[in-house]
């Protein structure tokens, strides 16, 4: 199993967002100790990266931005791409951010060099359009979802 | 004596006398003990190299007892030579660097000192060397206000209202995302707990390098703010902008002032401040159920 090092330093992002977030919504300042729960965290996250490769990718972010153009040209596609900024707060039109895109482009220039190369996420953007991608690039998205319950049947099939 | 005794008892040097090589490898020798003493202060405090000598204040202004110990135990291993020289009027100490002492400085000590932090302390040095001992002495108590504690106090609060200040800026200009001003805020803070429990202290020689440090912290805190309000730029990318090429940056000066602290007993380094001095029982409480749910603890 391998992540890139951009979904390392989003990962990094995301959880000191989530984290203020979660802190500022008591209502609390406390920065010292927010700085003590991001320093512990991010420690531990970097330990958990330890058990899997971060590999430093290079892809074509242009070539996924012409991707999901194009799907906003599809009325179908379209439509969930409208779907996924209601969800998302942040999103500001409804292409996906553009980390996301290159976090894509970075799986797409691995899986060429592998035939057997699945991207595991549960992201809305790629795990809304699997089809979509498969078909485009012939990476197969897994969701996070799929992936645990797969676990599960593994796990039981085994006992 | 075996070499390997002497490896393993060459092992045992402290990190701090790293300072001590350094001013004698660039100088050669030092004459009396007082110039020693000033001079190892200057460039420790105001090159801002942490881990360094505790100075308290002593009869001829700060002193340090784990310097004169260090000189004691360097001569004895050989790397320093530590000779007393017969004066007009009184004996002094003349301190030089031994072969030995230059070789262990170039092949260990030398690797713990960055580019930067070396072009500092050089510069701090060039600065003083060329001072009497008696001149540097009272250099020494005035640039540090060492005999004036009730200045001294006039503007650890002055500090404390101007931090609050620039405090207000970074907490207007916080988003949740950004680790960067986070830290900062963490910072500002610690600083201000640091500066009122260090009004309580006795020793000015102490309460003057935490202003001082303060200080250099504050502004080059206000430097970032000014550039983040003129312009939309990531406040590291704006920090890296101002930092000169050997100045401390904001986490140099901030390491320092941590460690001055840590040492002197008026905080624990940040990331060891017990969660009871931080926030209340309640908001503790809160917080732990909010943040349960990501797997994350809020106690150490």
């Amino acid at each position: 199993m391998s992540a890139s090092s951009t979904v390392a330093k989003e990962a990094r992002t995301v959880l000191t967002y989530t984290i203020n977030e979660r802190v500022d919504n008591e209502q609390i300042r406390a920065w010292q100790l927010r700085a003590q729960i991001i320093s512990r965290s991010q420690k531990r996250l970097k330990n958990l990266w330890k058990r899997v490769g971060v590999l430093s990718l290079q892809g074509n972010v242009n070539e996924v931005k012409k991707f999901y153009s194009a799907m906003l040209k599809d009325p179908r596609t379209r439509a969930k791409l409208v779907e996924l900024k209601k969800r998302k707060r942040t999103r500001q039109g409804l292409m996906p951010e553009t980390l996301d895109m290159i976090i894509l482009s970075e799986a797409i220039a691995l899986g060429r060099g592998d035939g057997d190369l699945q991207f595991m996420s549960k992201d809305g953007d790629f795990c809304e359009f699997t089809e979509e991608i498969e078909a485009k690039y012939g990476l197969r998205v897994l969701s996070v979802e799929d992936a645990l319950q797969f676990k599960v049947k593994l796990e039981r099939s085994i006992q | 004596m075996s070499s390997v005794q002497i490896t393993s008892r060459r092992s045992s040097i402290p990190e701090r006398a790293n300072i001590l090589f350094f001013i004698l490898s660039e100088l050669g020798h030092v004459v009396t003990e007082l110039k020693l003493q000033k001079l190892v202060f200057q460039v420790q405090n105001i090159a801002k190299v942490p881990r360094g000598y505790r100075y308290k204040r002593h009869l001829y202004g700060p002193y340090s007892r784990e310097l004169n110990i260090d000189t004691f135990t360097l001569a004895k291993k050989g790397l320093i030579k530590r000779e007393e020289v017969r004066g007009v009027q009184y004996p002094y100490w003349r301190f030089e660097i031994t072969p030995p002492g230059e070789a262990y400085f170039k092949e260990r000590a030398l690797r713990n000192l960055t580019r930067e932090r070396i072009q500092r302390m050089r510069k701090v040095l060039n600065e003083y060397k060329g001072y009497s001992h008696y001149q540097l002495a009272e250099m020494v108590y005035q640039q540090w206000r060492i005999r004036k504690p009730e200045a001294l106090r006039r503007e650890m609060a002055e500090l404390a209202k101007n931090l609050q200040g620039v405090t207000s800026f970074w907490e207007s200009a916080y988003f949740p995302g950004c680790p960067a001003i986070t830290y900062f805020l963490a910072f500002a803070e610690y600083l201000q707990d640091a500066l009122s429990k260090a009004l309580s202290l006795t020793d000015t020689v102490v309460k003057s390098v935490l202003l001082m440090a303060s200080k250099e912290f504050h502004d080059k805190l206000m430097n970032i703010a000014q550039v983040c309000s003129k312009e939309d730029v990531c406040p590291l990318d704006a920090q890296e902008g101002l930092c000169q090429s050997s100045d401390p940056s904001l986490y140099e000066v901030f390491d320092f002032i941590e460690d001055l602290c840590q040492r002197n007993d008026v905080l624990p380094k940040l990331l060891s401040r017990k969660r009871g001095e931080l926030v209340t029982e309640d908001e503790y409480v809160r917080l732990q159920k909010s943040l349960k749910t990501l797997n994350v603890s809020v106690s150490s």
